[in-house]
């Protein structure tokens, strides 16, 4: 069984991709959501998510600084994140990709793309566990 | 130079619409639209910066975002959560239009401009502010399943 996180500043956003983890018959036992980067930083002790989904563009803390957060912990560090982004620039997603983003969702996004990013990242889960 | 022409920003719009919120809109003339107001108008916009400088911008109806938030949860327009959600899906509709549409115009740029947050906002109902906003050059209007929207795209002069 797998805990996820969701942070996006759409709360819309957070129940699509909500709904179709759920319905993507993972494993899931858990889906913890934040509206930013702070807020995935204040929960993420309790929530112990195995793997993370965080919007690039946030208020208060965006994805990008929420992953260097995360790296720098080493409680945290090896948690797979995918970034969720409508980001037009392929060198931010290469740097990201640099910081240890093990994948993206662009927007507009299907649910099919959903289940694939997190096939993905449990996957890496699974490798890390 | 984006350069962008409204051919472009009316595609990318219908395009993102249908793939987000499965609504087919289809273009309308500045002519018709200009005596259909939309009810309870809000005005979206966001802006972006970098190697090149802008704003989209969007008028439409609060039952619009009502709509598009009922056809991406799986709800009905008049369900408690399609309201609460109205405001949040048009910030993420231009959010999605104007990443799309930078995308589209840069395909092969290693260089793209950054995209801001998405701003909102109640606009006066009066049909002197919609046909102000109509009116404005590069102003293309759609049907969006029976709500009538209106989207602008500014590029700010090179520094």
């Amino acid at each position: 069984m797998y805990r996820v996180m969701i942070v996006d500043d759409s709360a819309t956003m957070r129940a699509l991709i909500k709904r179709a983890i759920v319905l993507s018959g993972f494993e899931i036992s858990g889906i913890a959501e934040a509206a930013n980067g702070r807020q995935a930083l204040e929960q993420i002790a309790a929530s112990k998510p195995d793997l993370l989904l965080a919007d690039l563009h946030m208020p208060e803390m965006g994805g990008a600084e929420l992953i260097e957060r995360l790296r720098a912990d080493a409680a945290t560090r090896n948690i797979p994140v995918a970034i969720i982004t409508a980001e037009p620039s392929d060198r931010v997603l290469k740097a990201l990709e640099g910081a240890g983003v093990r994948a993206h969702l662009s927007k507009p996004f299907t649910p099919e793309s959903i289940r694939l990013v997190v096939t993905q990242l449990l996957e890496s889960a699974r490798a890390a566990a | 130079m984006l350069q962008l022409d409204a051919t472009t920003l009316s595609e990318t719009l219908s395009g993102v619409l249908e793939a987000m919120t499965f609504v087919s809109p289809f273009q309308m003339s500045t002519a018709e639209a200009l005596d259909q107001p939309p009810a309870e108008p809000v005005f979206a916009s966001i802006q972006f910066s970098g190697v090149v400088k802008g704003r989209l911008e969007l008028v439409a109806s609060e039952s619009l975002g009502r709509l598009l938030a009922a056809n991406l949860l799986g709800a009905e327009p008049t369900d408690e959560q399609a309201g609460a959600n109205a405001e949040d899906v048009l910030k993420e509709l231009m959010n999605v239009t104007c990443g799309s549409l930078i995308r589209r115009c840069r395909p092969d740029e290693a260089e793209q401009p950054q995209l801001g947050l998405p701003c909102l906002r109640k606009m006066p109902s009066d049909p002197g502010s919609w046909q102000v906003f109509l009116n404005q050059p590069g102003t293309v209007v759609m049907d969006a399943d029976g709500h009538v929207v209106a989207a602008r795209f500014t590029e700010a002069d090179a520094a």
